[in-house]
């Protein structure tokens, strides 16, 4: 049952994932150029100046990447369920909702997963062609917090697209936007690498919050 | 024979305004049950509740024993549903569709949903969303008999649909009743296509259940009646318990009661009412419909 709902939500993302993969190499692409013009224009000495004394992070066009991947998958995935009442059909599916909620939004983090490794995978590349991994390290802790905001926009999404009281969504969107907003204070390095482990915790609730939602959907709760 | 589906003192609000207080039903199996009523009487809020889409204010309904508040995944499996307006996920193509929903269903029958699409003259990759409703209803009606579901729940199968395309598709409900011993509680706002179709009926008006009965019950006592009057101005009828409805036009009078001839016809005289050329007039399922719950 679960490859049934993986095959039914990869018919909506497939496209939407092509593109969002294209663009993140994009944005891989362009922080490679930026590094080696960089680095043939100013020099290695000045350059590795820059980027490990001066704190310079050559890479942070990738910030707000994650949350562009993570609105574009929950809008095309759930789009089509919630217009014209259609979650009513997946919910008729003979399996439980809890089953069939975390199977979709699963399935949606899954393809935010994938996009997250290639641009990570990218990343290293780039850094590994003219900086110690110590300086991927860096830039990972760095940008965590960033993954993490576009996985809870991603998950928040499912749960206010469900959400059928339009008060409710409102005031779902507002603490899931303060939330998110709070990931985007500070883009200094490694600035919340202490907090990681707390982030990390209130974006999984974000996770499963979309059985409440569903599940008062079901109630038929107005 | 059992019931399959069961309602027990059904109530409900929408915010203050009252759709039905205690109504209750039972649907037997094999039995083709019609829910019928104008817009807005409460028949889409009947199927959410059946569907545990919605918690009625008070009330319960059972299928195959189970609250509908409470489905489990063997149930569902027994039920079929087609949403109004035929709704399905329009981001899929023909084969799409039906490749993901055979999971779901062990009965599942591949040939009877192939045998609906090859009437269709659809491109093998053309996706639902760019079909005409006719053709989307096909897709639906394929996919739920594809199922072999016990129960069809149907939420106004003919919206939308032409003459041509609403007998298709009662033409293959009919087969699938008929051959398997399937039952099935319908929705429309069409009534007479319904006429040799629906066994058991239950009316709703706007302010609950009008009537519950069977067609040929109901076509058997509800009775049409036309007189002409000399002084229409004159005339005070109202709905009571011998008339159901009465319509009055210049010195013409249609009145609808569940009476007979003679009972009618003293209760007039009772009322001291001269009338003439009264005679009943034959009624098909719709004009009984409309008889009894008015034209507006």
């Amino acid at each position: 049952m679960y490859l049934a709902i993986f095959y039914k939500e990869w018919i909506k993302l497939r496209s939407a994932s092509l593109v969002l993969l294209i663009i993140s190499v994009l944005f891989i692409v362009q922080i490679w150029l930026t590094a080696s013009y960089n680095m043939r224009i100013n020099g290695g000495e000045i350059y590795w100046y820059y980027v490990i004394y001066r704190n310079d992070l050559f890479y942070n066009s990738l910030f707000f990447l994650p949350l562009i991947i993570g609105a574009v998958v929950v809008t095309v995935q759930f789009t089509p369920e919630m217009s014209a009442d259609r979650l009513k059909l997946t919910l008729h599916l003979p399996a439980s909702d809890t089953f069939i909620l975390l199977s979709t939004v699963s399935v949606g983090t899954i393809f935010i997963c994938i996009l997250y490794f290639v641009i990570l995978a990218g990343l290293f590349l780039v850094i590994m062609m003219y900086f110690p991994i110590q300086i991927f390290i860096s830039a990972l802790l760095t940008i965590l917090p960033k993954l993490l905001a576009g996985l809870a926009l991603y998950w928040a999404g499912a749960m206010i697209f469900i959400e059928s009281n339009w008060v409710k969504r409102i005031l779902l969107t507002v603490a899931s936007l303060i939330f998110i907003q709070a990931l985007y204070i500070s883009n200094f390095i490694e600035a919340y690498t202490r907090m990681l482990p707390g982030i990390f915790v209130i974006s999984l609730v974000f996770s499963i919050s979309v059985l409440i939602s569903g599940h008062r959907y079901r109630r038929g709760a107005r | 024979m059992d019931s399959v589906v069961e309602c027990k003192n059904l109530t409900h609000y929408y915010g203050k305004k009252l759709v039905y207080e205690n109504m209750s039903f039972n649907i037997r199996q094999g039995r083709v049950f019609g829910l019928l009523g104008k817009n807005g009487t409460g028949k889409t809020t009947t199927i959410n509740i059946l569907n545990g889409y919605l918690r009625p204010a008070s009330g319960q309904c059972l299928i195959f024993g189970e609250d509908s508040q409470h489905i489990t995944p063997d149930t569902k499996r027994r039920i079929g549903f087609l949403m109004e307006g035929h709704i399905q996920y329009s981001f899929m193509n023909i084969h799409q569709i039906e490749k993901f929903y055979s999971v779901f269903y062990p009965r599942w029958k591949k040939e009877i949903y192939y045998e609906l699409m090859d009437k269709l003259e659809v491109e093998p990759n053309q996706k639902i969303s760019t079909m005409s409703c006719g053709q989307r209803s096909q897709v639906a009606l394929g996919l739920i008999l594809a199922q072999d579901p016990d129960l069809m729940i149907l939420d106004d199968y003919s919206m939308g649909l032409d003459a041509g395309y609403r007998r298709l598709f009662l033409d293959y409900l009919s087969e699938y009743v008929r051959a398997e011993n399937k039952t099935i509680f319908i929705t429309s706002h069409i009534i007479q296509d319904l006429e040799d179709f629906v066994e058991d009926i239950v009316i709703l008006d706007y302010k609950g259940v009008l009537l519950k009965s069977t067609v040929e019950e109901f076509k058997k006592t509800f009775k049409q009646y036309r007189f002409t009057v000399d002084n229409p101005k004159n005339l005070h009828l109202e709905k009571d318990e011998v008339i159901s409805n009465v319509e009055i036009i210049k010195n013409h009078v249609t009145l609808y009661s569940f009476r007979d001839q003679s009972e009618v016809q003293n209760y007039l005289q009772m009322k001291k009412i001269d009338f003439h050329d009264f005679k009943p007039v034959p009624m098909s399922l719709e004009d009984a419909f409309i008889g009894l719950t008015g034209k507006y």
